[in-house]
This record gives structure tokens, C-alpha cells and sequence, in this order.
């Protein structure tokens, strides 16, 4: 798949994800991953800013496995932005979907 | 690349961020190769899924809104006032460990009694000079200023001052409440007893002429006539008036302070009780979208506060309320339910009368 496709629609897999429940940086990795293959490493990042524009907070959480676990919980903010980023997604799949149609038909 | 060569090199890139902020990346990357290599790869093999590390730096940086290419900007030789500084730094260092050593070479000949009284002194005083006039010097040279103290000295005095402040404070608001009591106490007192005195005088009164009604006989003290004994008669008739005049304008102003009073801290009451049902309100929608999903719980625990702070404000104001003190009626125990001990004694006040 194009790059920039993956790297465009990435940011609203990570918050639907996380919307659907508080995840760790590695699990968030393994779930995203099964959505659109993407370098893991492009994911911390991403993970980052979106915390530092407070779309994110976190928290730590013991593990019976190793050191505790950073989980990430989606804020208000970050609730509101990924409903703006749905509606933009529906919207631009729609209007690139109906011009392929069209430019098919003739 | 291994995992300890990927950390050093994510750090050396990111050696801009501050360090709790690296420390959290660094932990994060860490933890996601050591759960990688406890699903089977190796550490290399986990490493090389992160891509390019100069990419995932630069969108690492990009995310605090720093340039990619700061940390290879700030390793430029000869020319910034960082290199300076760090140049300097060693240097002071250097002369720092020299002047440590002559030190303590001399205060080892000097005995040990020299080393315990002053050589420890002298030491750390020079040796925090040098470092802070070298500091000082190349750090005007490169440009940037220096602070008098550290930030941390700072803080440390700036909390010592906010303690002590605080300490002060408190201490003069409970000299101030004493002292506000007391005046309280003393005024009630003062309003008190011009209408006390009135009464008192008014029962006296009351008391001599039931006296004299008993002494001289109903009979006897109705005969009596006189110029005298008329005025004397005028007179009380008006001092009572008088007092009666008094004792009821004391009664006026101290009712009218009372209700004044009364009527502020009901408002009080009233304004802080209505602001709790308010705010009642409020904690009852915050609650609701709380249970909905979302990241309301500090709000909602602060509103929950508010509430029972104003609830509680009104219910301390209804303590304040100024109430009248009853009267304790004397009553007259009957004669049948006197006791034995008390009847002789009443029985020698009448043969005294």
C-alpha cells in the first residue's frame, strides 16, 4: 500500500484503537499493525505528539510481567478529534469514491 | 545494532529533550524490544522493524516542535558559545581537581587540627570562587547571563519565605480572631447593662414599696398625707417613668443590633445555601457525563467539594445567630414542700420583721 495513504489514515486508527479501550505502547503497536502495516517505529512518535496536544494522557500501570506499563486513555479532546477526523475520512472516501465512478462511466 | 547501541544513539539524538522527557522515551523503546525479543526475535531484529533512526528521531523531535537537525547543528566545532562552555568547563574542572590537590597536600603538613578549623573552609570557599568566576567569565563571553543564584537555590528560598509568611499570617488571624472576641464580648456587656441597671433598679423599687405595704399595713400607708410625702411620691412616680423610658429604649437598641445581625447572617445563610443547590445541580450533570465516559472525575470530586464547603458555610452561619436569652422564673416552692431544714429560718425572718 502507498505510503502516504498508510501514513495519512494512521493517526485515526491509533485513536479509534484507543477509544475502544486504554492500551500500552506495544500493544497499541501489535493492534494498529493488523490495520495497516506500518513501520512500529512511526508509532511512538505519533503516540507522543498526540499526547502532547493533549488528544492523549497517560498512566502507569504495575505489570505481573516486567516494569510498569504506560497506557494511554483518550481525553475529551482527543474524542472530539477523532470524531472531526471521521467525519474528514467519510467524507473525502465518499468524494474521491464518487469521482472514480464518474470518471469510469465517462 | 544491538539494543544498548540503539539506546545510546536515541539519546544522543534526543539529548535536546528534557531529561524526565527522554527518560520516558527511552523506557518506552526499551520495553518494546524486550517484549519483542520475549516473543521470539532477536534484539537486532526488533531494532531493525523501528526503521531508519534518524527518521524516527526527527519525528520524535518534530512532535515537540524541534528541529530534526539541532543535535547535529550543536556539535559544530570552534564557533558556538556552547563548545565554548563546555571547553571552559573542563578547564574549570581541571583547575578545580589542581587547587583540591595543593589543598589538601598543604593541610596534611599543616596537621590535622588546621584540616578540621579552617583548611576545609578555605578549600570549598576557593574552589567555589574559581568555579563560579570561571563560570561566570565565560559565560558573559558567549553571551548569556548569569544567574546570581541557581534555580534551585531560588526555589528553596523562595518556599523557606512562603513558610515563614504563612506561619506569620496565621499567627496574626488568631491574635486578630482573640482580640475581635473580646471587643465582642466586652460590648455586649457595655449594651447590657444600662437596661441590667434599669431593671435592677425597677425591681428594687417594686421590692421597697411591697415593703413598706407590708410594715406599715395597707391601711396606714394609704392614710398617710403630706406635702412631702406627695412629692416624694411625684418623684418616684417620674424616676420610674424615666426608667421605664430608659429600660425601653436599651430594649429598642439592643433588639435592633440583634435583628440587624440576625438578618446579615441569615442572608449569608441563605445566599451560601442557595449556591450549594446550584452547584448540586452542576454535580449532578457532571456525574452523569462522568458515567458516560468521559475524564470528568477532577471536576466532578472539585464540585463535590464546593458543595459540601457552602453547605457547610451555611450551617456555620446559623451558629452566629444572636438568641435571647429566657428569663428564669423564680418560683415560689410551697410552704407543704419546703424542706425542714428551711422552715425554722423563715420562720425567724417573719418574727424579725
Amino acid at each position: 500500500m502507498n505510503a502516504q495513504f498508510k501514513k495519512g489514515v494512521l493517526e485515526l486508527v491509533v485513536l479509534e484503537s484507543v477509544r475502544q479501550r486504554d492500551m500500552y505502547g506495544y500493544e497499541l503497536v501489535e493492534e494498529v499493525s493488523k490495520v495497516v502495516d506500518v513501520n512500529e517505529g512511526t508509532i511512538y512518535p505519533l503516540l507522543k505528539r498526540l499526547t502532547n496536544e493533549h488528544y492523549f494522557e497517560t498512566y502507569l500501570r504495575e505489570s505481573t510481567e516486567g516494569p510498569p506499563r504506560k497506557y494511554y486513555h483518550l481525553t475529551a479532546a482527543g474524542v472530539l478529534y477523532r470524531d472531526a477526523l471521521e467525519a474528514e475520512w467519510n467524507q473525502l472516501t465518499e468524494k474521491v469514491g464518487q469521482f472514480l465512478k464518474e470518471c469510469r462511466n465517462g | 545494532m544491538d539494543k544498548r547501541t540503539f539506546i545510546e544513539e536515541l539519546e544522543k539524538a534526543l539529548s535536546v529533550l528534557q531529561e524526565d522527557e527522554l527518560k520516558d522515551i527511552v523506557s518506552e523503546y526499551e520495553q518494546h524490544i524486550d517484549m519483542k525479543v520475549q516473543s521470539g526475535l532477536s534484539e537486532e531484529e526488533a531494532i531493525a522493524d523501528f526503521g531508519s533512526i534518524r527518521e524516527l528521531t526527527a519525528d520524535i523531535l518534530e512532535a515537540y516542535h524541534v528541529r530534526a537537525d539541532y543535535a547535529s547543528r550543536a556539535e559544530e566545532p570552534h564557533r558556538s558559545g556552547w563548545s565554548f562552555g563546555k571547553a571552559a568547563e573542563t578547564g574549570a574542572e581541571k583547575g578545580k581537581n589542581l587547587l583540591h590537590r595543593t589543598g589538601e597536600k598543604l593541610l596534611h603538613r599543616s596537621g590535622e587540627k588546621n584540616r578540621h578549623e579552617g583548611g576545609e573552609k578555605i578549600l570549598h570557599q576557593s574552589r567555589e570562587k574559581l568555579w563560579h568566576e570561571g563560570e561566570e567569565a565565560l559565560l558573559h563571553q558567549s553571551g548569556e547571563r548569569v544567574p546570581h543564584q541557581s534555580g534551585e537555590n531560588l526555589l528553596h528560598e523562595t518556599g523557606d519565605v512562603c513558610v515563614k509568611a504563612g506561619r506569620k499570617t496565621a499567627a496574626w488571624l488568631c491574635r486578630a480572631g482573640d482580640a475581635f472576641r473580646n471587643f465582642w464580648k466586652k460590648l455586649t456587656v457595655q449594651l447590657q447593662r444600662p437596661v441590667q441597671w434599669a431593671r435592677l433598679r425597677w425591681g428594687e423599687r417594686q421590692r421597697r414599696i411591697q415593703e413598706a405595704k407590708e410594715v406599715s399595713g395597707d391601711m396606714e400607708y394609704g392614710k398617710r398625707s403630706g406635702v412631702l410625702h406627695s412629692c416624694r411620691t411625684a418623684a418616684g412616680t417620674l424616676g420610674d417613668v424615666c426608667y421605664g423610658v430608659l429600660r425601653f429604649f436599651g430594649q429598642a437598641v439592643c433588639w435592633g443590633i440583634r435583628m440587624c445581625w440576625n438578618a446579615g447572617w441569615i442572608c449569608c445563610a441563605l445566599v451560601c445555601g442557595g449556591m450549594g443547590v446550584f452547584c448540586l445541580f452542576g454535580l449532578g450533570m457532571l456525574a452523569v457525563l462522568w458515567a458516560q465516559g468521559y475524564p470528568l472525575a477532577g471536576v466532578t470530586i472539585g464540585c463535590l467539594g464546593l458543595n459540601l464547603c457552602l453547605f457547610a458555610a451555611a450551617g456555620m452561619s446559623l451558629t452566629f445567630l444572636w438568641k435571647r436569652h429566657k428569663k428564669v422564673q423564680e418560683k415560689r416552692i410551697p410552704e407543704k414542700l419546703m424542706p425542714e431544714t428551711v422552715k425554722p429560718e423563715c420562720e425567724k425572718e417573719v418574727q424579725h420583721a
